[in-house]
């Protein structure tokens, strides 16, 4: 077996977003944001039919002119 | 006849075109005025009255010989620092881009260019137009011309500063969450963001993609209506641009009210978040004289700001984080701590809340849309306070979320923000906005052109 690392949440969340080097020199705004990003997730009401579309919906290219197609 | 430095646009046009003075003369009591007040308002990053000069002579000369190229022509046009000016750098206001020097004039400026218009100055912005007032920047923060004490709003602080300071008579903003009605509420003067994809974003640094729109600060609705008339058109280079043409958007401003039917969303300062009796008593003012000029007013009910908010900060973290990561993982230390602090969330959201928050859009766009259906126009808050002191962080930090701006750039729809009164305790501007279908802008033009001449407030001007 490896060994195990630990590692704080905000650790952990840090790395996952690449702001590992950022932790260290800014652990306050780190805190703040992570806190912050749940606060803004949690904030709209998610709609309630699991077939809705997102906006904007994506559109195909229309053919350039000159194209082959 | 009034002092030139405070001619509305049209005023000046009509002066130059009628021989009255030439755009030497308007530029250089622009100029004046700067001097004599632009360090109480720090309005101006960067000043460029030698080369703006160079083009009035050059206009004034053009004019002489074959009038006119238009309404606009030899007239000058602010630019926030966020839009691309050929020959200058954008940046940004922050360290990140001091050094940003652009070769091309963004797609707005180049409407406005061949219009005739002139760029005397690029005009302060919170850094990369989110961060807020901030003192460890390069370039200190606007601040209000009503009361140098007090925050002008933001992100377009120096637009909204210099035209409410008389430096210039109109000026270009930008508004992801409201930044162009922000600062024209607080400053007393006229921001309209118009419907999303109007106004082509191609050379203007972006915030958020689905949410970013430039619009037009004037000192009266007939100016505003000018400018952007002026500065739509579809540009097929900007991937979110509308296939609409553009409009005389001043052709309803004389008709007045009567038959059109505005819908009062009391809810937004009455219970959503609730406005200081001030702006609130001002609203329902606004909303009697709008009533006694003629339209029918009709109380309506929209999903909550919390709703519209908690969709536009998910959108715009996410979409800036892709934008903002680079610089935020390899030089976070080069933000402002306020902007840093703005920033960063965005890294921390997952891409389900981004994806999920773009399909409870939908839905808030057809619940606005279903209030269209039964409504000309909407009358809402623009901030549910006057300006607040700029020194006071927490203050500052309440200004953003007690605001009712940020609905219409997760629904694309146009929005204008006016003067609507005067706080009786600090001498600051009320405001009140007036929202309309997608691509309804000569409508509101048209609600904003009569209230503007039944009220009393288009001729105050702030006393620096």
């Amino acid at each position: 077996m490896g060994a195990t690392i630990s590692m704080t949440e905000e650790e952990i969340l840090a790395r996952a977003a690449g702001f590992t080097a950022g932790l260290k020199t800014h652990p306050k705004e780190v805190a703040e944001a992570i806190a912050a990003s749940r606060r803004m997730a949690g904030a709209f009401t998610r709609p309630a039919d699991e077939r809705a579309e997102p906006m904007p919906a994506y559109a195909a290219p229309i053919p350039a002119k000159g194209s082959r197609a | 006849m009034k002092p030139l430095h405070e001619l509305s646009l049209t005023e000046a046009s009509t002066g130059i075109a009628r021989r009255r003075f030439s755009p030497v003369e308007y530029l250089d009591a622009l100029h004046a005025r700067a001097e004599d007040v632009g360090g109480k308002v720090n309005a101006i990053v960067r000043p460029l009255w030698d080369e703006a000069r160079e083009q009035a002579v050059k206009a004034g000369r053009r004019i002489a010989r074959s009038g006119p190229r238009s309404a606009l022509d030899g007239l000058p046009v602010g630019l926030k620092d966020i839009i691309d000016l050929a020959g200058h750098p954008t940046t940004c206001h922050s360290r990140i881009l001091l050094d940003n020097q652009k070769s091309a004039d963004a797609a707005v400026v180049a409407r406005l260019r061949a219009a005739g218009a002139i760029f005397p100055a690029k005009l302060a912005t919170h850094e990369f137009a989110i961060g807020g007032p901030a003192f460890d920047l390069p370039f200190p923060p606007a601040r209000n011309p009503w009361n140098t004490a007090h925050h002008p709003g933001g992100s377009s602080s120096g637009s909204g500063a210099a035209v409410g300071a008389n430096i210039l008579p109109a000026a270009l903003g930008t508004d992801t969450g409201g930044s162009v009605r922000h600062p024209a509420s607080h400053c007393g003067i006229v921001g309209m963001k118009a419907t999303y994809g109007l106004v082509s974003r191609r050379g203007v640094f972006p915030l958020a993609f689905t949410l970013d729109h430039v619009g037009p600060m004037t000192r009266t609705v007939a100016d505003n209506a000018l400018l952007l008339g002026m500065m739509a058109g579809h540009d097929p280079a900007d991937p979110g641009s509308a296939a609409h043409k553009p409009e005389n958007y001043a052709r309803q401003m004389k008709k007045g009210l009567r038959g059109l039917t505005i819908g009062y969303v009391r809810h937004f300062h009455e219970k959503d978040q609730p406005a200081s009796a001030e702006m609130a008593a001002a609203l329902d003012a606004a909303a009697k004289l709008l009533a006694k000029e003629g339209a029918k007013i009709k109380t309506i009910t929209l999903p909550s700001l919390t709703e519209f908010a908690g969709v536009n900060r998910a959108i715009l973290m996410s979409e800036a984080a892709a934008i903002h990561g680079k610089w935020l993982r390899e030089r976070p230390g080069d933000y402002a701590n306020i902007t840093l602090r703005r920033l960063l969330p965005g890294l921390f959201m997952r891409a389900e809340d981004y994806v999920q928050a773009q399909r409870r859009r939908r839905e808030l766009v057809a619940e606005v849309e279903a209030a269209f259906a039964e409504v000309d126009l909407l009358l809402t808050a623009s901030s549910m306070d006057a300006a607040c002191k700029i020194d006071d962080p927490e203050a500052v930090e309440l200004t953003y979320p007690r605001q009712a701006r940020t609905p219409f750039n997760v629904t694309g729809h146009p929005a204008m923000t006016m003067m609507c009164g005067i706080s009786k305790a600090e001498g600051l501007p009320l405001s009140l906005q007036l929202v309309g279908p997608s691509f309804g802008e000569a409508a509101i033009y048209r609600a904003a052109a009569a209230y503007e001449r039944a009220a009393p407030w288009k001729d105050l001007h702030p006393a620096l």
